[in-house]
């Protein structure tokens, strides 16, 4: 007897203990602390993410949450992502007014579902509501689930986005031990609850009354402040093939076998790549050969349908079509290099300006992009095979200054990618102009440009109709807008030239009586300034840094003399320097100006902020300055 | 008064005849012609990376008539060759060939495709796209799309496919001469029996030739256009398809022996009597709408009709959120848009022209077309000319315009959105249409007293450090608040740097107060403090006077224009400034008095300038009397605003005092 009044009673106590959370809808119960610097506040969510066995998942989502202001807009947009692996059902979504009153329900069938379309070819497609309202606040209650086959990804819990403050947040994650599961917490030091029963164990993480952070201009996609927990699998299977995930080359070995064997070329094309190659002298010359040829033949087009976003078509075809996408077109190169006996390795990276770096420590699936490693004793070659204008080893910003995972017969290795440097990415120009009486001006200036620079030209100046060459020269280059003009391409033998011919009919910016107030030159070398960042906390990341010079000569017409022309210039702090020295030459009656700017890194610490802003500042202002000539009296 | 003549007008056609001058004709598919094969570059438009050889659509209308039951189906083929010029156009190789899903009743097939390479001794590699490499994929629930990429792309290569369209239904498609690369032939052929009568009318500005021929039981018309320059985005552009070389078809009418003639299209007296007994338009007006006390409460105690408008307005502005911008239809009925607050743009104006009927005014729903939507074409008659829904008030013989999607719009503004166009106009509730079977009752949706105007108002020093200091207060009137005012609902924080931020570089700024945010029928008020330091070159220093004005960039730099341009309104600027500088320096020669007139007076610049004892006064004006350009008037516009802007942005000397 006795022994069954015990779990009668527990059962008893554990429905009095048990946390019911209720959800309040009105917006005037947010306590003012949540409202600073928020432009959304989170009032309630659970998440449920379940992994059964190694290829089932399930999330569950319950999330309301009260937008203040226009600011808090994305949050008024509803999208899930769907594919042949990725369900969603038991949508529910509802919008309350500012007092908690419901106004508007929707369900799954009011969703628009819409293909992503990106690229040329993929099975992805957008389902998403966009909710509108009349006035702020505004209250909006999801519910839905999203199923998937295959356990590549896990989600990341994020506690806060920006600007938004949480109320109560709670994620549970309950994943098989079949699965396993390792995490990283960004900025929250608190640690889940873990049980274990039976055959699967639990995670769980509870938040309470967050505040909004702030966010910053200028960050990088890694770096962060407010809370977010990533998660990833330690064993996964997608579409059919398993893996693990526990650590980098186990990982590694799993993107390699899918890669593995892909490489067959027929033997009369084996023949081709070793004819092409044949009198050069060394591994490093063999590569530019075959890198070069592939660059004038092949064409980059994107297909991802099913396990083709993560394994390429053979060489065979990709070869027989002459496109593919960036798997598709390094395995090329990885072939033929095979056919003439030159190693390298497919390299999975996140690809984009300053996005992922790749943590050692923590594997996960976050590549979004494949290029090709050639390992040389003394320097490594990296190719980024879908670019037909890149110059050969140069990878650019999109790829630089990250790790990479190697995928060789032994597993993935981590290694880190060339670091961007500012002698890489110049423009270097020469400009002539000839002044008359009246202002007009004929000016020809030389650019030579390499790295991000000889990219940027090619693929934005030349081949391009005279109308969008004058938008990119005035609105992107800081061009002085040319009444006439002519841009021609000009390779030398030092490299990539490009001739800018220009035509003014007021070449200075102002006049004053018979003076005339010219700019420094036809061009500005630098162009804006730092946004204001007085107690900036995270990294300001720059495109690429770089190194420009300018040399430019004012022949004055007859008449006319220098009036007053700016002192020698020298800005300098820990990122960049800036140098001008201007004279006058008699002989010549001319006015020469030789300026030059470095900034040397690309990264930005936030310590250094308040004094490299200034920097830009102090350099836009000289750069304002004018050259005055006048009339001989 | 007609408003908008389109650029476009039905053109006069040259006659096609055997002995044409171009060559209309076509090669078969796989033949490729020398002259293909020499091209290395398109001579009228000579930066393209890629050109079109040849498009041509052969429509085929078909009828048929069993067991009592018509069928109408259409054929079209489609042939397309393109030549890939230099690097930029080898994207040309990707094809996205879109149909519609709606019923089933669509069908792409028989799509052959292949890659022409030609070798320096002339040899001609053919490589031809296998049908495994053909996709075919739903887009949303209206379109799919048949995707193939061609093989062996690269600068010098013809690419070539052709395929056929089969559709249930009689499709009428306008047919695009244009595209986004250079055209050098394009053909269009509609064929259809006798018992059809179809329009078509060719709007262009560039030579179309015709041809008109009778079979036994069908017509077949003919359009080849040849040498069309490639077309992209430009500043002020209305809608890209008002401006693209074009044939425009129109089903009309069917009759077939021994049955009536039944009306494809009807006239627009038709289009509005369907209309008006739509469920979905027509009868969801005057309804009763419960939940309307705070309303009626205020109407109880005004009685002017002005005031009474704009508090019905307001009122709908308040409580309705739009859901969808260019469905002029109800969708779940206006009832149930008012019950759940949210609805279609056509739901939220008959929620407010049911309103305005309770509030005993003058109302009648109007229909028209947002300037993205592109110009109503009033000569054939279609129920998708339109996006939007109006109410069209009368008070006292004068009319007002309103849209109650519109956020930042003030009661009696005409929506920027539909400004200078035409409107559509329905009976008053429970009135006969008052048109002739044919036409429609149109109305001009336009008034020259609304403009987009500003006033700046600049008081600063200049100190012996050589720093500008000084206090701005910009008005903005009319269509001058609207995306201030947008900007503003995200907050004050960052605004003068959002707003300003771009041509104000390194100006530093404080005190922002707002007045009249919320109040939409005063001007936007914005007041900061600023400053700047100066440039200096030796002993010079100078500073600009046309300060947040809104005019410091010329936005017409470019020289080839396929477009009007269009400023939907008349627009009036105003500048005034009082600087002062510091005893140790003197102002250098000023810019002069000056006024600059367009040829045909509709811009007009003033500037004055005075000085005295270390105090500038200064006053700049610029009025622009018309709200469009067209393209022959371009290039005086293009000139004219060169001109302005440097007259605009000269700037101020002043140099230190030399010791006597």
């Amino acid at each position: 007897m006795k022994k069954n009044l015990i779990p009668v009673l527990s059962f008893l106590f554990a429905a009095v203990t048990v946390e019911a959370q209720v959800i309040d809808y009105s917006a005037a119960s947010i306590p003012d602390s949540l409202k600073t610097n928020a432009a959304v506040v989170k009032r309630f969510e659970e998440i449920d993410f379940e992994v059964k066995g190694t290829d089932r998942s399930t999330i569950k989502f319950h999330q309301v949450y009260t937008v203040l202001n226009k600011k808090g807009d994305h949050i008024l947009g509803f999208n899930q992502y769907t594919d042949p692996h990725t369900s969603i059902s038991d949508v529910e979504i509802k919008v309350f007014d500012a007092f908690g009153k419901q106004k508007q329900k929707y369900n799954k069938k009011d969703l628009t579902v819409v293909a992503v379309g990106s690229g040329f070819m993929d099975d992805a497609y957008y389902n998403y509501l966009m909710i509108n309202t009349a006035s702020y606040p505004v209250t909006v209650e999801y519910t839905y689930e999203v199923k998937r086959r295959g356990t590549l990804f896990y989600p990341d819990y994020t506690i806060a986005g920006h600007e938004e403050s949480v109320q109560y947040s709670r994620f549970v994650a309950t994943i098989s031990n079949e699965a396993g599961m390792h995490f990283r917490a960004f900025n929250t030091s608190q640690k889940p609850v873990v049980n274990n029963p039976s055959d699967e164990t639990v995670y769980t993480w509870k938040y309470n009354n967050v505040k909004a952070i702030e966010k910053e201009e200028g960050t990088a996609d890694f770096d962060f402040r407010n809370p977010v927990v990533s998660l990833a699998p330690n064993n996964f299977s997608y579409n059919g093939y398993e893996g693990k995930m526990d650590n980098w080359q186990n990982y590694g070995r799993w993107a390699y076998n899918l890669q593995n064997g892909r490489d067959a070329l027929s033997a009369p094309k084996q023949k081709f790549f070793q004819e092409l190659v044949k009198d050069a002298r060394t591994d490093k010359e063999k590569t530019a050969r075959i890198y070069n040829y592939l660059q004038k033949n092949f064409r980059y087009v994107s297909i991802q349908l099913g396990i083709g976003g993560f394994q390429s078509y053979s060489a065979e075809f990709t070869d027989s079509k002459k496109f593919g996408d960036c798997k598709a077109l390094s395995n090329l190169m990885y072939s033929a290099l095979k056919s003439v006996g030159v190693k390298s390795h497919h390299a999975l990276i996140s690809a984009g300006a300053n996005n992922g770096l790749s943590d050692p420590n923590f594997p996960t699936q976050e590549f979004n992009h494949m290029i090709l490693c050639v390992p040389n004793a003394s320097d490594t070659i990296w190719l980024e095979c879908t670019s037909n204008t890149l110059d050969f080893g140069v990878l650019g910003n999109f790829t630089e200054n990250r790790n990479a995972l190697l995928l060789t017969e032994n597993g993935g290795v981590l290694v880190s990618t060339p670091k961007s440097k500012s002698s890489a990415n110049t423009a270097i120009s020469k400009t002539v102009i000839q002044l008359d009486e009246e202002g007009g001006a004929m000016a020809e200036m030389r650019v030579f440009t390499r790295g991000e620079y000889k990219d940027m030209f090619i693929s934005s100046l030349h081949g391009r109709t005279p109308d969008d060459q004058k938008r990119v020269l005035v609105n992107y280059l800081g061009f002085k807008a040319p009444d006439d003009f002519l841009i021609e391409k000009k390779d030398s033998a030092d490299g990539f030239n490009t001739i800018i011919k220009l035509q003014y009919e007021k070449m200075p910016d102002f006049s004053s009586g018979t003076k005339m107030f010219l700019p420094l030159n036809v061009r500005k070398l630098v162009n804006g300034i730092l946004p204001d960042g007085k107690n900036r906390k995270l990294d300001y990341y720059f495109e690429h840094p770089f190194e420009k010079t300018d040399t430019t000569v004012f022949y004055l017409p007859k008449d006319f003399m220098v009036d007053a022309m700016p002192g020698n210039m020298e800005k300098k702090c820990t990122q960049g320097i800036y140098t001008a020295r201007f004279w006058y030459d008699e002989n010549t009656n001319a006015i020469w100006s030789v300026s030059d700017f470095k900034l040397l890194s690309h990264r930005l610490p936030a310590s250094e902020y308040q004094a490299v802003a200034t920097f830009f500042t102090a350099v836009n202002k000289d750069l304002n300055q004018k050259i005055i000539i006048r009339k001989k009296s | 008064m007609n408003l908008r003549i389109p650029t476009l007008t039905i053109c006069i056609m040259a006659a096609l005849s055997v002995n044409a001058q171009k060559d209309t004709t076509v090669p078969a598919f796989g033949k490729i012609r020398p002259d293909e094969i020499a091209l290395k570059q398109c001579e009228f438009d000579k930066n393209a990376n890629a050109v079109i050889l040849f498009s041509t659509s052969e429509v085929y209308f078909s009828f048929s008539y069993l067991n009592n039951k018509g069928n109408f189906y259409t054929v079209t083929e489609e042939r397309m060759r393109i030549k890939i010029l230099n690097e930029k156009g080898v994207g040309q190789g990707d094809i996205h060939l879109l149909y519609s899903r709606a019923g089933n009743l669509e069908k792409i097939k028989n799509i052959s495709a292949q890659t022409y390479n030609i070798s320096p001794n002339g040899e001609v590699t053919i490589s031809k796209l296998d049908n495994a490499s053909i996709f075919e994929k739903r887009n949303s629930r209206d379109q799919a799309e048949i995707a193939f990429s061609f093989p062996d792309v690269k600068p010098g290569s013809i690419i070539e496919y052709k395929f056929q369209r089969e559709t249930s239904y009689l499709r009428s498609r306008n047919w695009y001469f244009q595209a986004d690369i250079p055209v050098k032939l394009s053909r269009y052929t509609v064929s259809f029996q006798n018992e059809l009568e179809i329009a078509t009318s060719a709007l262009c500005t560039l030579p179309v030739q015709f041809q008109d021929q009778s079979r036994k039981d069908r017509q077949i018309r003919t359009y080849v256009m040849t040498d069309i320059p490639g077309l992209r985005d430009e500043p002020y552009l209305s809608c890209i398809y008002d401006y693209l070389q074009r044939v425009e078809l129109k089903l009309l009418s069917a009759k077939f022996s021994g049955s009536q003639r039944q009306n494809l299209t009807p006239s627009w007296g038709q289009l509005t009597d369907r209309l008006n007994q739509d469920n979905d338009f027509g009868m969801q007006f005057y309804k009763n709408l419960s939940g309307t006390e705070e309303l009626d409460a205020q109407l109880a105690t005004v009685k002017d009709p002005l005031r009474r408008m704009k508090m019905v307005y307001n009122y709908v502005r308040k409580n309705m959120a739009c859901n969808n911008r260019d469905n002029y239809l109800a969708e779940e009925g206006m009832k149930k848009a008012w019950k759940e607050k949210t609805g279609t743009q056509g739901e939220v104006n008959m929620i407010l022209i049911s309103l305005l009927k309770e509030a005993k005014l003058k109302v009648r729903p109007m229909l028209a077309s947002s300037t993205e939507h592109g110009l109503v074409n009033m000569v054939i008659p279609d129920y998708d000319q339109f996006n939007r829904l109006l109410a069209h008030v009368t008070i006292d013989e004068k009319v007002y315009v309103l849209d109650a999607t519109e956020k930042y719009t003030a009661p009696g503004l005409i929506p920027h959105d539909v400004m200078y166009s035409q409107g559509l106009l329905f009976p008053e509730k429970n009135q006969p249409a008052n048109v002739m079977n044919f036409g429609g009752d149109w109305f001009d949706i336009w008034d020259e007293m609304q403009l987009f105007k500003r006033i700046v108002i600049i008081t600063a020093d200049v100190d012996k450090a050589g720093d500008l200091s000084g206090q701005a207060s910009i008005s903005n009137f009319d269509y001058a608040r609207l995306g201030k005012s947008g900007r503003l609902e995200k907050g004050n924080d960052k605004y003068v740097d959002d707003i300003y931020g771009k041509h104000y570089q390194g100006y530093k700024h404080d005190k922002l107060q707002i007045e009249n945010h919320k109040i939409d029928s005063l001007p936007l008020v914005e007041k900061f403090d600023f400053s700047n330091t100066l440039p200096a070159t030796g002993d010079y220093r100078y500073f600009k006077i046309n300060l947040f004005s809104g005019l410091e960039e010329n936005p017409f730099i470019l020289d080839k224009r396929f477009s009007d341009v269009f400023f939907t309104s008349r627009q009036n600027f105003q500048i005034f400034g009082n600087y002062t500088i510091p005893e140790n320096y003197v102002f250098e020669e000023l810019p002069k008095n000056i006024q600059l007139i367009m040829p045909d007076t509709s811009i007009v610049l003033k500037r004055t300038l005075s000085a005295q004892d270390g105090l500038l006064s200064v006053r700049m004006s610029v009025e622009y009397r018309k709200p469009i350009y067209t393209l022959d008037e371009y290039e005086d516009l293009q000139e004219f605003s060169k001109k302005m802007y440097g007259i605009l942005n000269e700037q101020i000397v002043i140099k230190k005092r030399t010791r006597p």
